[in-house]
């Protein structure tokens, strides 16, 4: 079933996208025809209302599931830092890799820590490290806050790296993926208790990737 | 009369002022969200690092064009914006939008994607209904066609005025259904459990706080309290369908949308700024025209104008269509003596003359008083007023104005300047 659902997708994915554009330039071009714009409503129509209910969005046609997913008593997700010379940790700022952020940089570590192979670990390690170097060089030079006061508002409100914090740490050298655990208390009012464990160290200048699956 | 308009149960409205102010705003939130973009950082993530469903989105030379694209796009959307030749600057603009927001969301299709997608689509409405739109450089271009008489006739108040909005009419019941997906979300991945109680949103609450790293103070007493959670959840899913609802059984729409803006509020306030986008995309369906009514200038004044120049009436048409009070009288010079009129009026000798409370003025301060008696234009009127841009303003209008003084005889036929 899975992989028919693929092969379906594969087909009928670009499909519907090429088709998409195509039928809405043909209809642009008659509009004030008779059923022009009738037909185009129906068909867009007809797909928000699948995408819509089956939850899977069918480019250019997107839906909006969200926050669907039920809750478990404990959740986990996965945080990655960067690490400097020293030694010392800080989380990334999403700021630096756009566009994603939290919950995507939290998939982004899930695959660094258990799918991706060594030198694709190398080359995303790699990514995320000019990233930021890039990035911490802008806010500590100050180019960052005049146009950040330009920018409309973030998807996420998350907490940005600034000059000052930014003060304590040497070169950014390596990254870190943690894997953090939630665990809520009985009547969910609290979280009880947050476990981490270090899952992947990732350093791109001498090309060694340590799993730290045995620290368990 | 109510604040937001349900126009799928009726599309029609006494006056065109929504459709422009809702083209404005939409383009110039579009044109911010393109211009702030960082179309060029998505192409420089490892090619492995995609979503392999729309794979054939991931191509190189789509990445490489994003940046140009942001460009086209945002010229096509001033153009969008003033309402010239819409059914094309706004269709290609959308459909060029929604394939670079495609191209992105190999990446990452993050909520503001999806909220820059409804927004895509409603401007796509807006160019397959281009036709509806009266207020807008198009609208002007197409008077054009029309005789000074037809004109005239218009400027004295002499043809029917409803305006259909099918934009909006489509965009509202778009805007409707991808809400009750968001209901629908949760049962269908759900438990039927999750409905029962507040353990849902309490435990999103605290989740999100650690993912973000921030502790938000109003999620607190949602967190603390599971049956204010309970009917944060349930209350949300009922906001959320209650849209679709009321569009389609034609009730008002006013307390669904305010219950949504509530939900989105309360969402940036307990969870963080998630989906701020469609606060924007709801207001879109406020009615501007009852707010542009109120601030309107109620008391009567009386523009007489050259009724033989067919620019002018041109000119003056979309005034007729801000006027939704009715106070302003258009009164043709050429029949001036036989309408009871002001005297001094009668005097002037400038193409327009506006006489409002025993004050008469005319020429570009004419036009500038015309402006400003409408409520959402004041600022225009204000702007006009100030020195430099008055001096430049005057000099313009007296090049573009035909002057009485200098017309010819045969002008009076209906001759064009």
């Amino acid at each position: 079933m899975g992989a028919l659902l693929t092969e379906l997708t594969t087909v009928l994915f670009p499909a519907v996208y090429v088709l998409f554009f195509l039928g809405t330039l043909g209809v642009l071009a008659v509009a004030r025809r008779r059923y022009a714009r009738e037909v185009w409503l129906a068909g867009f129509f007809t797909t928000l209302l699948a995408v819509t209910l089956v939850g899977m969005p069918l480019l250019p046609v997107v839906d909006m599931h969200k926050f669907a997913q039920p809750s478990e008593d404990e959740e986990s997700y996965y945080e990655i830092r960067v690490v400097d010379s020293a030694g010392d940790e800080l989380r990334v700022d999403d700021r630096a890799t756009p566009p994603v952020t939290g919950t995507r940089t939290s998939t982004i570590g899930a695959h660094l820590s258990e799918e991706y192979t060594d030198e694709q670990r190398l080359e995303m390690a790699a990514f995320y490290l000019s990233n930021a170097q890039e990035y911490r060089q802008e806010i500590e030079s100050g180019d960052r806050s005049t146009t950040d006061h330009l920018q409309p508002p973030r998807y996420v409100d998350d907490r940005a790296w600034t000059a000052d914090e930014l003060e304590a740490y040497g070169e950014f050298e390596a990254l870190r993926v943690y894997e953090r655990t939630v665990v809520y208390t009985d009547d969910n009012t609290a979280v009880e208790s947050t476990e981490e464990r270090p899952r992947v160290t990732i350093d791109p200048t001498d090309g060694t990737v340590t799993e730290h699956e045995d620290d368990r | 009369m109510s604040a937001f308009v349900n126009y799928v149960a009726d599309d029609a409205r006494p006056s065109p002022v929504n459709l422009a102010v809702v083209r404005v705003l939409l383009g110039l939130y579009v044109l911010w969200r393109v211009l702030a973009l960082e179309w060029g950082a998505y192409g420089e993530w490892p090619d492995f690092h995609v979503d392999e469903t729309i794979g054939f989105l991931h191509q190189d030379l789509f990445f490489t064009l994003l940046p140009y694209q942001q460009w086209v796009v945002a010229a096509l959307l001033v153009l969008f914006i003033v309402g010239y030749r819409t059914r094309w600057t706004g269709g290609l603009a959308s459909l060029l939008l929604m394939h670079m927001l495609s191209v992105k969301a190999t990446i990452y299709l993050a909520g503001t994607v999806e909220s820059l997608f409804v927004c895509a689509y409603l401007i796509l409405l807006f160019a397959l209904f281009a036709e509806d739109d009266v207020l807008s450089v198009d609208a002007v271009r197409r008077t054009s066609d029309r005789s000074i008489a037809e004109l005239n006739a218009v400027l004295r108040g002499e043809t029917s005025r409803t305006y259909r909005m099918r934009a909006l009419k489509w965009g509202l019941l778009a805007v409707a259904i991808i809400y009750v997906g968001s209901a629908w979300g949760k049962a269908l991945n759900g438990p039927l459990e999750i409905w029962l109680s507040g353990t849902e949103l309490q435990r999103d609450i605290l989740f999100y706080g650690e993912l973000t790293g921030i502790d938000r103070a109003f999620g607190a007493p949602l967190v603390d309290n599971e049956l204010l959670a309970w009917v944060g959840f349930v209350g949300t899913a009922l906001v959320q369908l209650s849209l679709l609802v009321a569009a389609v059984l034609g009730t008002s729409v006013t307390l669904p949308v305010l219950g949504l803006i509530g939900f989105h509020v309360a969402v940036i306030l307990t969870l963080g700024l998630y989906f701020v986008d469609m606060i924007l995309v709801l207001s879109l369906f406020a009615a501007w025209d009852v707010a542009h009514r109120r601030l309107a200038t109620a008391d009567e004044a009386t523009v007489m104008y050259d009724d033989r120049c067919h620019a002018y009436a041109r000119a003056l048409v979309p005034f007729v269509h801000l006027d939704t009070t009715d106070s302003v009288r258009f009164v043709p010079q050429s029949s001036a003596p036989s309408t009871p009129i002001d005297r001094d009026v009668l005097d002037r000798d400038a193409a327009l003359v506006l006489s409002h409370d025993g004050e008469v003025v005319e020429g570009y301060e004419a036009s500038r008083r015309l402006l400003g008696r409408f409520g959402l234009l004041a600022p225009v009127a204000w702007v006009m007023g100030v020195s430099p841009v008055r001096a430049v303003g005057t000099r313009i209008y007296e090049r573009l104005a035909p002057d009485r003084r200098r017309q010819s005889p045969d002008a009076s036929t209906g001759g064009r300047h």
